[in-house]
């Protein structure tokens, strides 16, 4: 399948190198407003010319497959072009920055019987994957509560560029509205039968917006949730929590450890103890798992990316449904737009 | 829309044609002379009597029909009348439905199908996976059932008729001996099991309950049409585990005695060469092919199916369980 890259900026860099190690896709076009940027890509991947608008990249190529990397306000008018010309697509997260965009996008994947999916590439996270399949299984039981703490800190991440033409300023929920996908995806994979929501927000002061803190509780059938997203909490965290009639799991997505906690049938004094020694064990053994791994370069940093857009081609080629469908992750836009009103 | 069940009176049939009365659909039911009507004369469906492996006795059967669920198949007998009701059985049923102008047929096939031996250990099974290439040697039920979604396969390709294959896992719900071939031996009357390799192994289960809902709402799917969908339970249990709730459920204070898998395949070398013993020839089943088959530590995907009809089970793997053993009839 004939691939092809609009946005350059730094997610392009995990997209490039999934297009070109997969037998399925062929890299075969580049787009971006900023020439320079694009030109260099170009060169960095070994193709002869590069594109500055996405209209004339459309007319001349033919493609099959488009990655859109575009800050999120361009995606929907970027994919709708791409989806009626029967273009398949993989947009980035967020997948639009309201509900009419991203209903359009959905809509113009139907009506030209082509695929849409977004890139929620946490929910393909190895961490994560594993997570999902202990939670599924008869030794946890039920999911009654799932909780996740995202806090990003802003001095690592923002600090060394400056907030200056970086694109999430433009969003009405700043870095926060670009965080939010990431909980909200695993979230919503243990309730696909969400309803409601209930919202706290909190400004902690400063014009930047980089002081505001986000809680959620989503309800569902038979689970609840709680997302938090912060940015003065310190240090960075990602964590999710998970409460099962049988289990409990904890996990820390950044260090790649997952700890369960069982119930002992032995006295509470004993079992306090033990419990203690059985986490502490578990710490180590992720720890040594995870120091292995990233040394014999069998982890990397991109988590689940690769193995996403992987699954997106081999659904295209098979096809089978995306590995995130459009309606899934207008779920997540409406959550953003209830809370970023 | 009236829906016809082949092999009704079997266990995934009949619990079929119930759940069907209960949506409001029109149900024809084929059963054999011999086989027990006692729960299906009680429903408000017509029950066709006839034999899948003897095409006389079809005679009509499509009449009013407008799709096919086609569940039966020969189980018992000889190697021969397992191949004629249950292979050249859907043959019949594929002409005679094509013949009446069916909208949907559904065949029931089975993961004994995948090419076992070939697939590497603890790989996860989707419906990519290739066909078993050896039918010959993989038992008489593996071969039966592989040679006959052969046969679906082929009037996918070269027919209009809407056709889906769907590949149960292990079913599990009442009015059935639970304790699958998949878990092992059991010797005097269930005091001894033998357990047959890893433990953690994945089963891939799926409640009676679901394995209809999905059928039926396949019924539904034209997505569907020339597509082939494993039906497995998203919710995992591991062969250990299984083991203890069965032996709970049922009330057995069994022995489990743990054998490797690699144990048992020295045993299926011996018989191997038994086999070729001019006396014994071919006298033994428990080759190590067919252990494979049986025994090999892969986990099955069963979820292409729940997402294209974007349905989910409503009950817990513990509800289910305990409905199974303990509540539905």
């Amino acid at each position: 399948m004939k691939a092809a890259v609009v946005g350059c900026g730094n997610i392009s860099r995990f997209h490039f190198n999934s297009i070109i190690t997969n037998p399925l896709a062929e890299l075969t076009a580049i787009c971006d407003v900023n020439g320079g940027l694009a030109e260099s890509r170009a060169k960095q991947y070994g193709l002869e010319k590069y594109y500055t608008s996405i209209d004339e990249l459309l007319k001349k190529e033919n493609i099959d497959v488009l990655h859109v990397l575009t800050p999120p306000k361009y995606h929907s008018e970027v994919a709708v072009k791409a989806l009626n010309k029967g273009i398949h697509v993989l947009v980035e997260k967020p997948m639009a920055t309201n509900v009419k965009e991203a209903d359009d996008m959905i809509k113009a994947a139907e009506a030209n019987n082509v695929k849409l999916c977004v890139n929620h590439n946490m929910l393909f996270d190895p961490t994560f994957l594993k997570t999902r399949d202990i939670v599924n299984s008869f030794e946890f039981g039920d999911l009654l509560h799932a909780d996740a703490y995202f806090a990003f800190d802003t001095r690592r991440v923002i600090g060394n560029r400056g907030l200056e033409g970086t694109w999430f300023r433009e969003l009405k929920g700043h870095f926060l509205q670009d965080l939010l996908p990431h909980p909200a995806c695993m979230l919503l994979e243990f309730m696909r039968d969400f309803e409601k929501s209930f919202i706290i927000r909190k400004e902690l002061g400063g014009n930047d917006k980089l002081k505001q803190e986000v809680r959620v509780l989503l309800d569902s059938k038979k689970t609840t949730g709680s997302i938090t997203l912060s940015l003065s909490t310190h240090p960075d965290i990602f964590t999710l929590n998970l409460y099962g009639t049988k289990m409990v799991l904890k996990i820390d997505l950044s260090n790649m450890s997952i700890v369960r906690q069982k119930p002992y049938n032995i006295p509470k004094a004993i079992a306090r103890g033990v419990d203690n020694l059985s986490q502490s064990f578990q710490i180590m053994g992720n720890t040594i798992k995870m120091t292995c791994g990233i040394v014999l370069k069998r982890t990397s940093a991109s988590g689940g990316m690769g193995n996403l857009i992987n699954a997106f081609y081999t659904s295209l080629d098979k096809d089978w449904p995306v590995p995130v469908s459009g309606e899934d992750a207008k779920k997540i836009v409406e959550l953003s737009e209830k809370i970023w009103k | 829309m009236k829906v016809l069940v082949t092999g009704a009176a079997g266990f995934l049939g009949s619990r079929l044609v119930e759940v069907l009365v209960d949506k409001k659909y029109q149900v024809k039911a084929l059963v054999r002379q011999q086989s027990n009507k006692t729960l299906l004369e009680k429903l408000p469906i017509e029950i066709f009597t006839g034999d899948l492996a003897d095409k006389e006795s079809l005679n009509g059967i499509m009449e009013g029909v407008d799709t096919v669920i086609h569940a039966g198949a020969t189980t018992f007998g000889t190697f021969e009348e397992q191949k004629r009701g249950t292979i050249d059985g859907t043959r019949y049923m594929l002409d005679l439905a094509i013949e009446a102008g069916v909208k949907k047929f559904i065949y029931i096939s089975s993961l004994v199908v995948y090419d076992m031996n070939s697939i590497p250990k603890n790989s996860l099974i989707n419906e990519s996976f290739e066909l078993e290439r050896h039918p010959e040697m993989a038992g008489p039920y593996a071969y039966t059932k592989t040679k006959s979604e052969q046969i679906v396969q082929e009037y996918i390709k070269n027919t209009d008729m809407p056709i889906t294959i769907v590949r149960p896992g292990l079913i599990y719900g009442a009015r059935r001996n639970m304790f699958f071939p998949h878990l092992g031996f059991s010797a005097l009357g269930g005091r001894i099991i033998l357990k047959i390799g890893c433990e953690k192994k994945l089963l891939p289960m799926t409640y009676i309950y679901n394995t209809c809902e999905v059928i039926i709402r396949l019924l539904h799917h034209d997505k569907g049409n020339g597509r082939i969908y494993n039906i497995i339970d998203p919710k995992t249990i591991t062969y250990s585990q299984y083991l203890k709730y069965y032996l709970r459920a049922v009330g057995l204070k069994s022995i489990v005695i743990p054998i490797p898998f690699s144990m048992l395949k020295l045993a299926g070398f011996v018989f191997e060469q038994l086999n070729k013993l001019p006396k014994l020839r071919g006298k033994f089943g428990l080759t190590r092919y067919r252990l494979n088959t049986k025994f090999k530590k892969v986990r099955y995907d069963g979820s292409l199916v729940l997402k294209e009809l974007k349905w989910y089970p409503e009950l817990s793997m513990d509800e289910s369980l305990e409905r199974a053993f303990h509540v539905d009839k």
